[in-house]
């Protein structure tokens, strides 16, 4: 499955092959079923689908958080399918940039620390990446509460803070599952037109996992679907 | 990724459960304060004896007896007989030397003055002094007492002390001598006053070689001071012819007759030939420089005082001997003691083993400190093992307790993982952790061995100084750099191996796992 604009090699980020995903146990289950698509360089998706579909899991390969059972996965000329663990955690902490449903942001440590925490990983100064992480903190409204807990932040707040998080190492890609999904309407279109002008502004891929049709809608240049494992896109 | 940003995590995380973290290091402190505090103990032990003994410079010293094997009399070389095994005949024949062990009959190699001058040259030796005693005659004037007289020497730290009139001797050589305060009371200077006119007074030491028996029992019944007159002597002497005629007049069964007559015979024979060889060896005159007291009971309880004060009259040592060579038998028998001093501490083991070899027998308070050493260092060392698996159970505890911090915070480490967290990272996060239990409980349990050390030293010196009637301001216990060192690296390796399973748990997380957790 192509866009149905013509690509070079070059424009291609994220390459997908005949992706599987099979979770084993009593019963295995076919979460992903030969997935194939191409995300280009600066190109906003969003990935819609019931629960259960394999929308997650799409996402959980592509953030590099699991390995697929079978296929090829390549995302900015890494073989995800093959890579083993260290060049795993660099693609973690260099291409990508994850935001999550539920924030994931650590209860006991400040704004300003969970979002200065891919930089401690990546091995930046102690004063550079206060500075980066100050920044980023700013640039999503929220300087005036760097140091607050996550407890002590709204779910506005908290998922403000988890964009600031990954966006801070200007990622390739950006993966969010289900950005908005614990949002009132008003906090989601705040949180959408900051997702959306940060991809235009620093030309960043995005593939946003969500089963609110009208936000993927306002979001996102192409749409795909997920049922059963298969993968389906509209067309443009 | 550096060691600030693993220490901030490790802080982070420990203070998230005070309770939790204070219990386990608690257990490391105790553990940790065990060890240290055992071995602080042991290494002041270890000080403490040599250093007691060192008070009188005794640990140089070595008392060397006669060598070689004992010369059996010959009813000891007689063979064992009847039809037995030549296990039993060798058993029978060691329970009869040991029966007649020290009997008359067994003969030393003697130390002899070429003896003597071979030991002094020994490699390390300083000098090498005869101890001489005898009971000898001290002669003052007319007045005469019986005393025990022993050599000593200028060097000798005891006598300055117990002076209580005049000075020490002047050299090993002098003709001098000194009086106990007790034979001086004998020889008239009965106020304290007149010792001072005792210093100064001419004595002569004497030896009566082959004395009557009868002479000595009557000047033994006047109390030792004064010997029988050539009168009397030859009075004793025609008693002494006498007495087996007189016998034959008693009334008396015949064996009784034989036996006594027998008996008397035998005895006045012997008598007439001693009176016959009897010859007075003399050191000649000596002046009295000095007059001294017998150590305190309490001098006497403390270990460098051990030999006391008690003889009655000390003379140069090489008036002692020449007062030794002059004696019958001397050139058998030799000195019975001598008192070899070695030139440093740590030659005495070499002179030792060189003693050995020459099957001398000797004493030497290092043998008995190393003996010392060795008992207290086992015992403290079993302590110190105690110790250690005191140390060795908090280290489960700590991998309890860790384990269950990587199971609290498992989204934690997913979290991590997400953002680009390495597996190696995680587990430098996890062992950090155990490593700052292990440095903060050693550093406690240091401070806290150090100030109950300091109140336990000053218990016990109390405790001793009380029980030795004198100060004792010995240090018990001695934390050495390598303690201190030793001690870190020893907590710090325990607690980093009990983080080690935890820390690889966590780090070997599948990040989609981890994520999954609640």
């Amino acid at each position: 499955m192509t866009t149905a604009k013509a690509t070079t090699m070059n424009d291609v980020l994220v390459h997908a092959e005949k992706l599987a995903k099979v979770y084993g146990g009593r019963i295995p289950v076919n979460a992903l079923c030969d997935a194939s698509f191409t995300l280009c360089r600066g190109e906003l998706a969003a990935l819609l689908g019931k629960s259960g579909s394999g929308k997650s899991t799409l996402l959980n390969l592509l953030a590099g958080l699991d390995q697929p059972s079978s296929g090829t996965l390549v995302v900015d000329g890494l073989s995800l399918h093959s890579s083993n663990s260290a060049q795993m955690a660099a693609y973690r902490s260099g291409t990508i940039g994850v935001v999550f449903q539920s924030y994931n942001l650590i209860p006991h440590q400040t704004a300003l620390q969970n979002v200065e925490l891919p930089l401690i990983f990546s091995g930046q100064a102690r004063g550079q990446r206060q500075e980066q992480a100050a920044a980023a903190l700013d640039a999503v409204g929220l300087s005036a509460r760097a140091n607050h807990r996550p407890t002590e932040l709204s779910g506005g707040e908290q998922q403000r803070v988890a964009i600031a998080r990954a966006l801070i190492n200007r990622p390739k890609l950006l993966l969010a599952d289900e950005p908005t999904g614990n949002l009132d309407s008003a906090t989601a279109d705040e949180i959408t037109a900051l997702l959306k002008n940060y991809c235009h502004e620093h030309q960043t891929s995005a593939l946003i996992v969500t089963h609110d049709e009208g936000f993927a809608r306002r979001f996102a240049t192409r749409i795909l679907r997920m049922s059963d494992g298969c993968l389906q896109e509209d067309a443009a | 990724m550096n060691l600030s940003d693993l220490f901030g995590f490790a802080f982070h995380s420990l203070t998230q459960h005070k309770l939790r973290s204070s219990l386990t290091l608690l257990g490391v402190i105790l553990g940790a304060f065990l060890v240290i505090v055992t071995i602080s103990i042991g290494q002041g032990v270890q000080e403490v004896i040599p250093r007691l003994m060192r008070r009188n410079d005794q640990l140089r010293q070595i008392s060397v007896q006669p060598n070689g094997e004992r010369e059996k009399a010959d009813f000891v070389k007689e063979p064992i007989v009847g039809e037995m095994s030549d296990e039993r005949r060798v058993r029978l024949a060691e329970a009869k030397k040991r029966r007649h062990r020290g009997r008359a009959g067994d003969l030393l190699q003697p130390i002899t003055d070429e003896r003597l001058a071979e030991l002094a040259a020994i490699e390390h030796v300083e000098s090498a002094i005869p101890i001489i005693g005898a009971n000898v005659e001290l002669r003052l004037r007319d007045i005469a007492s019986t005393v025990y007289c022993v050599s000593s020497t200028t060097d000798n730290p005891n006598i300055a002390r117990s002076l209580v009139a005049g000075r020490s001797i002047s050299s090993n050589g002098a003709k001098e001598v000194l009086i106990h305060e007790f034979v001086a009371y004998e020889l008239g200077f009965q106020n304290e006053a007149d010792l001072s006119q005792l210093l100064g007074s001419t004595v002569q030491l004497e030896f009566n070689l082959g004395g009557s028996y009868l002479s000595s029992l009557l000047q033994s019944q006047r109390g030792g001071k004064q010997k029988p007159s050539a009168e009397e002597q030859q009075t004793l002497e025609e008693v002494m012819r006498m007495l087996p005629v007189v016998a034959q007049q008693l009334k008396l069964t015949d064996n009784l007759q034989q036996l006594l007559k027998k008996t008397l015979t035998s005895f006045a024979e012997n008598e007439t030939v001693a009176l016959q060889s009897s010859k007075v060896v003399s050191t000649g005159d000596l002046t009295v420089v000095g007059i001294y007291r017998s150590s305190t009971d309490e001098e006497h309880r403390t270990l460098h005082e051990y030999f006391g004060l008690n003889d009655q009259a000390q003379v140069p040592v090489e008036v002692a001997r020449e007062l030794a060579r002059q004696m019958p038998g001397f050139d058998k028998n030799g000195y019975g003691q001598v008192v070899v001093r070695v030139d440093e501490e740590r030659h005495v083991r070499s002179v030792v083993e060189h003693l050995r070899s020459q099957k001398y027998q000797f004493r030497s308070l290092v043998e008995i400190v190393e003996h010392l050493q060795r008992e207290y260092g086992l015992m403290l060392w079993s302590m110190t093992a105690l110790g250690t698996v005191a140390l060795l159970i908090s280290a489960i505890g700590i991998t309890n307790t860790m384990l269950m911090s990587v199971l609290e915070r498992t989204r934690e480490i997913g979290i991590m993982k997400a953002v680009g967290a390495r597996d190696g990272q995680i587990q430098a996060i996890f062992l950090t952790e155990g490593a700052c239990i292990g440095l903060v409980g050693a550093a406690i349990a240091l401070v806290s061995a150090r100030g109950a050390s300091m109140f336990a030293n000053s218990w016990i010196q109390q405790i001793v100084s009380r029980e030795a009637h004198q100060p004792v301001d010995d240090q018990l216990f001695l934390f050495p750099w390598w303690l201190i060192v030793g001690i870190f690296i020893a907590t710090l390796t325990v607690t980093l191996l009990a983080a080690w399973i935890p820390a690889r748990r966590a780090a070997r997380i599948p990040p989609v796992v981890a994520l999954r957790h609640d």
